[in-house]
């Protein structure tokens, strides 16, 4: 297994955003030419978020999915606003190769089996974020990090696994955007309730943070600000993984 | 060079168009019914469900069309899913034929032959491909990696047409094929950066 290194995006309208704990949301640019600039750079992946996900930013989001799709030859995946499968199929048919589900699928979990039924399951992703309620406790909260579900992260996990999810992406909601390194506690435990692959991320800042989220056993590592903010680059956090004896795609051209 | 582009119904056409736009061919999107005489080449894209793909094909004697396509050495290229629909058969989500234009049957990754540790599925992300056989588009360059996402394989696949392999859990297995001019992938050139573009090209260009 390669460690993936994915570039978040946070899209709001027709930018790039980034808030604190996903609140105060500043402008950083143009989606696609950081998509693209993180292609050129080594990138795995790259994934978009779309923290409003209002029913009239969805046309913008989608026309800008076809935009990257054009120059950006990565996987793309593209979480939310996604609530039934004709939301699936009109981000998939936008030059997404995979969708995250998060509101959609709490407050509907069929929709993970429907996905997985028509597009496969490595093509449907449970995007969860987390907020700590206790030493050991965490719980999912909707609506980019707004509206808290009253659902248990880890027994989330474990539920949409069997519900027919290919792949969990996790965020700590209390991490994200404050550049004060990870939830390394949350990431152990998703990791432990689940034997899909697993993305994590929030409050990333160097690379040394990357290589402590590598550790835990995570097949993917989402990174926002600190690459936006280029406090390090996709391969310097790529050779200390190499070097740590982990294993990921050094050699991309 | 018209690429046509078969549409299902559930696949990542878009990414499959905008990479053969990019390595310079014209790339038509087309259904299963259509007609292929004006075409160079066809790819069969492949994100989604076997079961549910499968029925596109079922009805409208795509199997001869393609064969026939085929036989007039014009490149018919099967990504991922794509490539399991031109193999003999799956058991993804019960059991369902394919096109029968490759030999080789469609199975779930757990059932790989000498795999001993239970290795996460679906298998997805960046896998090291190897060359298992000399060919005009087979080189790639030492310790090449390439996208993959998927949850089954395909299995008995004879040696001479095998092209590429790759690892799960360092099992071995066949993920690229070759049958005179129809060819097989299950990784994704179109998503593989530079690498799978180059691949793509020389695989579009072979005949």
């Amino acid at each position: 297994m390669n460690i993936r290194i994915i570039p978040r995006l946070d899209i709001k309208g027709i930018n790039v955003i980034k808030g604190i704990q996903m609140d105060g949301l500043r402008v950083l640019g143009n989606p696609n030419d950081f998509a693209k600039k993180y292609f050129e750079a080594g990138a795995d992946e790259i994934a978009f978020f779309d923290v409003v996900a209002s029913l009239y930013g969805r046309n913008n989001l989608l026309e800008l999915i076809r935009e990257v799709a054009q120059s950006t030859f990565l996987p793309l995946t593209v979480t939310g606003g996604i609530r039934n499968l004709e939301d699936a199929r009109l981000t998939m048919a936008s030059g997404a190769d995979k969708v995250g589900l998060n509101t959609g699928a709490i407050n509907n979990p069929k929709i993970i089996h429907e996905v997985a039924r028509v597009f496969g399951n490595q093509a449907a992703v449970i995007s969860i974020e987390a907020r700590r309620i206790s030493t050991s406790s965490w719980e999912a909260f909707t609506e980019s990090g707004r509206e808290p579900s009253g659902r248990d992260v880890l027994e989330w996990v474990k539920q949409v696994e069997s519900l027919g999810a290919g792949e969990i992406s996790i965020t700590s909601v209390d991490k994200d955007g404050t550049l004060k390194g990870p939830d390394l506690d949350l990431i152990n435990e998703v990791r432990c309730a689940t034997s899909l692959p697993l993305v994590a991320g929030g409050g990333i800042a160097n690379v040394n943070h990357v290589l402590s989220v590598a550790k835990t056993g995570v097949d993917g590592i989402l990174v926002g600000l600190a690459l936006h903010k280029e406090l390090f680059t996709i391969k310097e956090a790529k050779v200390l993984i190499d070097e740590s004896g982990f294993s990921c795609r050094l050699n991309f051209k | 060079m018209k690429v046509g582009i078969i549409d299902y119904g559930a696949s990542n056409i878009l990414s499959v168009v905008a990479a053969a736009t990019h390595i310079g061919h014209t790339p038509i999107v087309i259904r299963s019914s259509s007609k292929l005489d004006s075409l160079d080449a066809l790819i069969l894209p492949g994100v989604g469900d076997f079961s549910f793909a499968s029925k596109e094909f079922s009805n409208a004697n795509a199997s001869e069309k393609i064969s026939e396509f085929a036989s007039m050495g014009k490149t018919v290229l099967g990504i991922c899913l794509g490539m399991q629909l031109l193999g003999e058969s799956s058991t993804e989500n019960g059991f369902n034929s394919g096109l029968g234009l490759l030999r080789g049957v469609t199975k779930h990754l757990s059932t790989l032959p000498g795999l001993q540790k239970k290795e996460r599925i679906p298998r997805m992300g960046w896998y090291e491909v190897s060359r298992t056989r000399s060919d005009s588009i087979g080189d790639l360059p030492d310790k090449a990696m390439l996208y993959f996402a998927h949850s089954y394989y395909m299995e008995d696949v004879p040696i001479a047409h095998q092209l590429f392999s790759s690892e799960f859990n360092n099992v071995p297995f066949c993920v690229g094929i070759r049958d005179q001019s129809i060819v097989g992938l299950q990784f994704h050139p179109e998503k593989s950066g530079e690498l799978g573009l180059s691949l793509l090209k020389k695989i579009l260009s072979s005949n």
